[in-house]
């Protein structure tokens, strides 16, 4: 790929996602050179570069997320009984049957026949909060989705104002004597400019 | 009328025709009654003669008719303007200005572009008009000359009779009124002119030249892409028609509010909206198209910048993982600052 395209009037096609893969270090050598090549003289990707690039180095210079106290803790006592029940049944053999005490009884009542509080980490004890917590994981991903797809599909991301200096823009095509003769060119350039902002 | 008589002054009708037919045969196809390109003379004496002298700029805008007057001195090849800025033409093509503080900056080296531009008789006529008299331009005769692209007349030049000085610029509009003229006001030849003075060691602000640039080799009405360059921020690709400029400046970004002047006039270009703005020698056309910010600038009419911005391509797609991207991108940039 060349920033080049010896057809008149067709721009040369930008690199899109492989400025991301160049960034990264996954490009090959031709393909990064002609990614490089382009660059040096697309405004357009060497903006998209340069903010890629920024993205990339924030979400790296995040600091790490610290839990708060006691949620780490919290987590293990509440789900490590259930799942290690029967390696660990010393540990939780307290909290696990108060939590379950009131509904698995009830509803599993002709299952649960066992005199053992392990009978509260059988299959057919633990099936209605596996379809709660599954019913839970559906439900957020489809939030997940939806408002991926509002944020897709309404809110189109905006462009950072490019802010163009009309004024130093005519001087910069106008001190470059053109066709004509340098007189009739450069006499407009002196004059200032009455429409700025 | 004996018949060897009237074969005479058939052919003296043919062999020398007058001056009003001359004037009358003109486009294209119409004859080959075309002058010398008038600018090359223009600037062969500007380099050779000694002058100074006012020259007026008028031109009209969305507020009305606008006029400034500076003042010119050439010696030596050099050419000094002094109005709002000062300006200096050295005689290798350079262009320096001065800043207010008294020190110069370089604007541009006088570099020859990559590639020539296109001959101004390959898009234009420049028909010599007869004139039963010479018209005065700053109380010298000069002769007409008007540039013609196909039957309309885009500028009408006025010559010095003696030493080819381009005393009167004027450029029409499609109804034949002058909307931009450079004209001497005055001027002295051969006076005792100082060559202006050379500045030793100018801050270089000149752009960077590209090699290379994403941009179209060439624009509608025979406008072709003769260099590139980078200009703080943006990137500058020059084109040519062999009269006129037009410099299109690229810009990644948006348009904001505050980025618009409220003295441009609106206009539609394909799809995209845009704003046109006169300055003393030419317009500016400001759009976005994509994710690109175009500015156009030249000297050539309205009607050409408008032909030629259609054809300039929306760069940046608009694909879902682009989208998804971006998306990504603003929601990091917030937690950055």
């Amino acid at each position: 790929m060349t920033a080049d395209d010896p057809r008149a009037g067709t721009p040369a096609p930008h690199p899109g996602d492989a400025l991301s893969a160049l960034l990264d270090g996954e490009l090959g050598d031709v393909d990064a050179a002609a990614a490089r090549h382009h660059l040096a003289g697309c405004p357009t990707c060497e903006a998209e570069l340069a903010v890629t690039s920024q993205a990339r180095s924030s979400l790296r210079g995040l600091p790490p997320v610290e839990p708060p106290a006691g949620f780490i803790e919290g987590l293990i006592a509440g789900s490590v009984p259930e799942r290690n029940a029967g390696s660990v049944p010393e540990r939780n053999a307290g909290s696990v049957p108060e939590r379950n005490a009131g509904s698995v009884p009830e509803r599993n009542a002709g299952s649960v026949s066992s005199s053992s509080h392990d009978a509260t980490v059988t299959p057919i004890g633990e099936a209605p909060s596996q379809r709660r917590r599954w019913r839970a994981g559906v439900a957020a991903m489809s939030a997940c989705a939806a408002v991926t797809v509002v944020v897709l599909g309404v809110a189109a991301p905006h462009d950072p104002p490019a802010s163009p200096p009309l004024g130093r823009f005519i001087v910069a095509h106008e001190t470059e004597v053109g066709a004509g003769d340098p007189v009739s060119e450069l006499a407009t350039a002196v004059v200032p400019v009455g429409f700025q902002r | 009328m004996r018949p060897a008589t009237a074969v005479c002054a058939l052919v003296l009708l043919i062999a020398v025709p007058s001056p009003t037919l001359a004037a009358d045969t003109t486009g294209p196809s119409g004859g080959p009654t075309t002058a010398e390109n008038p600018f090359e003379g223009a600037r062969r004496a500007e380099e050779r003669l000694s002058f100074a002298g006012s020259v007026n700029v008028s031109w009209d805008d969305a507020k009305g008719p606008h006029s400034d007057q500076l003042n010119v001195r050439a010696a030596g090849g050099s050419i000094q303007l002094e109005g709002g800025s000062t300006l200096l033409a050295g005689p290798d093509g350079s262009t320096v200005a001065r800043r207010p503080g008294g020190d110069w900056d370089l604007l541009w080296t006088g570099a020859p572009t990559a590639t020539k531009r296109p001959g101004v008789d390959e898009k234009y006529d420049l028909i010599p008009i007869d004139q039963p008299a010479p018209t005065m331009v700053a109380s010298r005769p000069t002769h007409v000359i008007e540039v013609r692209q196909d039957d309309v007349v885009r500028e009408r030049l006025f010559v010095d009779n003696e030493n080819e000085l381009l005393l009167r610029r004027e450029q029409l509009d499609l109804t034949g009124h002058p909307v931009h003229v450079v004209a001497f006001s005055s001027i002295d030849l051969g006076a005792q002119v100082a060559a202006p003075p050379t500045p030793a060691h100018p801050s270089d602000h000149s752009p960077d030249h590209l090699s290379s640039v994403s941009a179209p080799t060439g624009l509608p009405g025979g406008y072709r892409r003769i260099d590139a360059y980078r200009e703080k921020g943006a990137v500058q690709v020059l084109y040519s028609d062999g009269l006129y400029d037009l410099s299109v400046f690229q810009q990644q970004g948006g348009l904001a509010a505050r980025d618009v002047p409220a003295s441009g006039k609106a206009v539609r270009v394909g799809s995209s909206k845009g704003w046109i703005y006169a300055w003393a020698g030419g317009q500016v056309l400001l759009m976005r198209r994509g994710h690109t910010v175009y500015s156009l600038v030249s000297e050539a009419p309205v009607d050409q910048l408008m032909t030629a911005a259609k054809a300039l391509p929306a760069a940046g797609g608009s694909s879902l993982l682009t989208r998804f991207r971006r998306v990504c991108r603003n929601l990091v940039e917030p937690l950055a600052r």
